[in-house]
């Protein structure tokens, strides 16, 4: 547990089901909402005569890209709410990180192409040894996916991840850099009132799944953008983690995830 | 070159206990092509009905939360019946651990799609589930086009879209060599039509995007090198749309 950030809340032993039963609530919901708008803007798209057809088409886009955010929303909505519970959410298992952020960076380069932004993200790596934690792969997506679109929205056109080799991970852009007020959330957890007004929720989420993870997190040092520093815990992997098998399936689910919840991410940048 | 862009088509059989995700998939399968929905049920005593009745789809949607029987029993049983050919089976699931992924990979899963997803990714996974290798890549290639056209506000009923199909089908999946004419000729070939026609119907939809969708328009000229704005011929529209298509496939 990470001991930088106290939550001072405590869940009951049966929060777990409670918040998988809350995102798995929401999730199939918005699943049947959008099932069924893709399925009638097809529909119309084909069969209905102009111009109902493309009145009745702008208003179903425009009804997804509503979905699309409201989703965005609530799933973090569903962190928040529970998120002390994110620590014991999942069996963390080993795995190789330098990896895992190549995948990370590879599909958010696409996937902002995709949606015509000209950010780059980039993986520096400080030793050439692989980088073992314990954590949870979509944890870690869910806090790159945050900051990245923070970063994005903030104006950064350029985001570098570095590996060191103290087990450490920084995340830097070039952007206008951090307000006080959000190195005070950061660090200390207290929000001020003007980062309420603008609504954020990404950040706060930030710290909770840094802490879910054990990551310590401080503001990073001498860049003229935004920078965070996550210290890593100390792991040494079992050596059967490090036999050599065939996990091309795996892979590809992972980055399926992975660009899945980027998309969703930068579906509010466009 | 022979016209062999017969369309593969894959038939599937979809079960979730959500009625509303039911319809919503019927109404889908109505409006697209390459997948046949043979039926979309609600629970996992419908599916071994149809199964046991004889119907044999390529692929078998099941949802984690089928109830009646559920998914592990319905799999368990599915490799009990005696079918002619075992359906692949994808599931559709909550997001979940690798864990239970991989749990139910080793249930008899072939396939796993995350919701929420969207139907045209329902879609295509189905069809990638069930199509051989060259089925998907043309599969992709008439998605994309879809895409990209009605992005650009193209009325599929003004005509024409099935001989630029046709026409896109083989300039991205084959060689990047051709002229027009011999384009309009492959398009025309066995559809009683002449090749003078086809070029009209492009040249249709060429003057009807420029119309509907100028933004889009305005990519297709930066993509074959013309500032936007210009008028593309329709062999500049097929070689845009080619390269657009091929990035997309990451070709």
């Amino acid at each position: 547990m990470n001991p930088q950030i106290p939550t001072g809340r405590q869940w009951p032993e049966n929060a777990d089901p409670l918040r998988g039963g809350l995102k798995g609530r929401l999730a199939e919901d918005f699943c049947v909402l959008r099932g069924t708008v893709d399925a009638l803007a097809r529909f119309l798209e084909q069969q209905a005569p102009e111009p109902a057809r493309s009145t009745g088409m702008d208003t179903l886009r425009e009804m997804t890209s509503r979905i699309r955010r409201l989703e965005r929303l609530a799933d973090n909505a569903a962190d928040l709410a529970l998120g002390a519970q994110l620590r014991r959410l999942r069996e963390p298992v080993a795995l190789e990180l330098t990896e895992q952020l190549r995948t990370f960076c590879a599909c958010a380069g696409e996937e902002l192409a995709a949606c015509g932004h000209p950010a780059r993200v980039s993986l520096q790596q400080e030793s050439a040894d692989g980088l073992w934690v314990e954590a949870d792969d979509s944890l870690i997506n869910n806090l790159l996916a945050n900051l990245l679109s923070n970063s994005v929205r903030a104006g950064a056109d350029e985001v570098e991840l570095t590996c060191t080799a103290q087990r450490h991970l920084l995340y830097r852009d070039n952007g206008p850099g951090a307000d006080p007020a959000v190195t005070e959330l950061l660090t200390g957890g207290t929000v001020s009132g003007d980062l309420l007004a603008q609504g954020g929720t990404g950040l706060l989420l930030v710290r909770e799944y840094a802490a879910a993870l054990g990551w310590t997190l401080q503001p990073g040092q001498g860049s003229t953008g935004f920078s965070l520093d996550f210290a890593l815990p100390q792991y040494r992997p079992e050596p059967s983690h490090l036999v050599l098998a065939d996990d091309t399936n795996r892979r590809e689910q992972a980055a399926a995830l992975c660009r899945r919840r980027l998309r969703r991410e930068f579906a509010v940048l466009a | 070159m022979p016209n062999s862009d017969k369309q593969e088509w894959v038939s599937a059989l979809f079960a979730d206990s959500d009625r509303g995700q039911c319809s919503a998939v019927r109404l889908y399968a109505g409006a697209q092509n390459g997948v046949e929905l043979c039926a979309a049920v609600t629970t996992g005593q419908q599916v071994l009905q149809i199964l046991q009745g004889g119907l044999c789809p390529q692929v078998l949607v099941v949802d984690t939360l089928l109830q009646g029987p559920g998914i592990g029993e319905l799999l368990w049983r599915l490799g009990t019946l005696e079918l002619s050919r075992r359906p692949r089976v994808l599931v559709t699931a909550m997001p979940c651990t690798q864990q239970s992924a991989a749990r139910f990979l080793t249930m008899g899963a072939d396939c796993i799609i995350f919701k929420p997803y969207s139907m045209s990714e329902l879609f295509s996974a189905i069809y990638r589930c069930g199509s051989s290798n060259e089925g998907w890549d043309a599969y992709r290639v008439r998605e994309y086009l879809h895409e990209l056209l009605c992005g650009m506000h193209y009325n599929r009923r003004l005509g024409g879209w099935s001989y630029l199909e046709r026409i896109l089908l083989r300039t991205v999946l084959g060689s990047q060599d051709y002229i027009a004419k011999e384009l309009y000729q492959y398009a025309a070939d066995g559809q009683h039509i002449r090749p003078e026609t086809v070029g009209s119907a492009i040249q249709r939809i060429n003057e009807s995007l420029r119309r509907t969708g100028p933004q889009g328009y305005d990519r297709l000229c930066r993509t074959v090198n013309k500032p936007a704005g210009s008028r593309l011929s329709n062999l500049e529209l097929i070689r845009s749309l080619t390269e657009l298509i091929r990035r997309a496939m990451g070709r």
